[in-house]
């Protein structure tokens, strides 16, 4: 602890004095002149002109490592969002195997992307569709092999009967647009559920139309592989579900 | 081509250019270039001088502008420590004159922000109780109050300084 004796406060105090007199009879250390000089050059040059200047000064070399690494991160982070897709839109299996020849394709309009992915998993191809400009990213190269016998119609299942081995069969295909609406959507869903498949889905309605769907299909195959299908769309947007029934109308293989 | 405005704030700010550079000399040592402390005010308060009641009050106006760019300018820059003073300074480079003005200026700085601006304003701008007052916005009483105690805490910190220096100990 400081024990400041009365003859030494006196001391300082005269100390203090002093120091304040000098600094108060000194000498300016930057004249008038350079200063206004200074001012008036900061006035030509403006806010931007005087914030550079001290900005440089202040430089060294921990700025420079700091702002470069930051100028590129957020470089690299731009890329990479740019790259990303905005929603997924398309499917994904999660388990099992799926059928063979089972394929999905979605087809935006305008809108954002689309993923079409092979059953088998052996291709996946995902294209992006902007106005007028179609960009086609094969993630991997094996080609789908074409639908033997599907065909599109609006909620009008379709029997279509092979005679292959005598069994019959018939695809079911329907297809989820952006103009649909719920009650359809229910359709499918019941469809689906006679066929032993589990079709659920939620969506987003506005204006009377489906803007936005996320749909599921659940599935366990004939020989107990299960298959579980997901895929969110929005915009502008076409797509098909269906799987293929047997003579006693359980599905015997996805079409997506 | 200077522009009558111009050559009417400098022909304003002349008279006070000592006593405000004094100050910020002293207020910004080792915080900010006392040069951009004063450059940036004088842009400031340039941009401002409508503001300005009357003439009288215009060096008042600029230290009031000069405290509030050195609190943003802290703001923005992480303020250095004043915790490990007396800073170590090369002895051979200061006269003994120099060295007791370098230590007074660190010794300010170890005060609080108020007291430290009072004490400044009044010893070496030469502003007046009630002036401080209205640069603070606050009361005379309490710059006085600041007053005080800054110059205690100045003599506190200077006595252990000069034992410090000659090696004394006080215990």
């Amino acid at each position: 602890m400081n024990l400041i004796t009365k003859q030494e406060n006196a001391m300082n105090k005269d100390r203090l004095e002093d120091l304040f007199q000098e600094l108060r009879s000194e000498e300016p250390k930057l004249s008038f002149t350079d200063v206004s000089r200074r001012f008036l050059k900061a006035q030509q040059v403006g806010w931007l002109g005087v914030f550079l200047i001290r900005f440089f000064r202040k430089w060294n070399y921990l700025n420079w490592i700091i702002m470069t690494t930051s100028i590129i991160t957020a470089t690299a982070l731009g890329i990479l969002l740019s790259g990303a897709p905005k929603s997924q839109t398309g499917g994904k299996y999660v388990t099992g195997t799926p059928e063979p020849q089972s394929t999905f394709a979605t087809e935006t309009e305008e809108l954002i992307e689309i993923e079409y992915f092979s059953a088998d998993s052996q291709l996946v191809q995902r294209v992006r569709k902007t106005k007028g400009q179609t960009q086609i990213e094969n993630i991997q190269t094996l080609p789908p092999e074409p639908l033997p016998n599907a065909k599109v119609h609006h909620l009008a299942p379709r029997p279509s009967v092979k005679d292959s081995t005598a069994e019959v069969t018939r695809d079911r295909i329907f297809q989820i647009t952006h103009n649909m609406q719920d009650v359809d959507l229910q359709e499918i869903e019941k469809a689906a559920k006679a066929a032993g498949l589990d079709f659920h889905y939620k969506y987003l309605v506005w204006k009377g139309k489906v803007k936005k769907i996320e749909y599921w299909i659940n599935w366990t195959g004939p020989d107990g592989k299960y298959c579980n299908y997901h895929a969110a769309l929005k915009g502008k947007f076409s797509t098909t579900v269906g799987w293929t029934e047997d003579a006693g109308g359980k599905a015997i293989g996805l079409l997506n | 081509m200077l522009k009558r405005k111009h050559i009417r704030f400098l022909r304003l700010y002349e008279p006070v250019h000592k006593r405000f550079e004094r100050f910020c000399q002293v207020r910004c040592y080792g915080e900010m270039a006392p040069e951009d402390l004063m450059n940036e005010t004088l842009l400031i308060a340039y941009e401002k001088i409508d503001d300005l009641q009357s003439k009288e009050a215009f060096l008042s106006f600029l230290c009031g502008i000069s405290i509030r760019v050195l609190a943003n300018n802290n703001r923005k820059m992480r303020p250095e420590s004043t915790a490990d003073f007396p800073k170590e300074v090369p002895a051979y480079t200061l006269t003994d004159a120099e060295a007791e003005k370098h230590f007074l200026y660190e010794a300010l700085h170890m005060l609080h922000p108020d007291q430290q601006e009072a004490v400044i304003l009044f010893e070496i701008t030469g502003f007046k109780i009630r002036e401080i007052a209205e640069i603070q916005n606050t009361t005379e009483d309490a710059v006085k109050q600041r007053l005080k105690r800054g110059r205690e805490r100045l003599k506190e910190i200077l006595t252990y300084e000069s034992h410090h220096q000659t090696g004394e100990r006080h215990e």
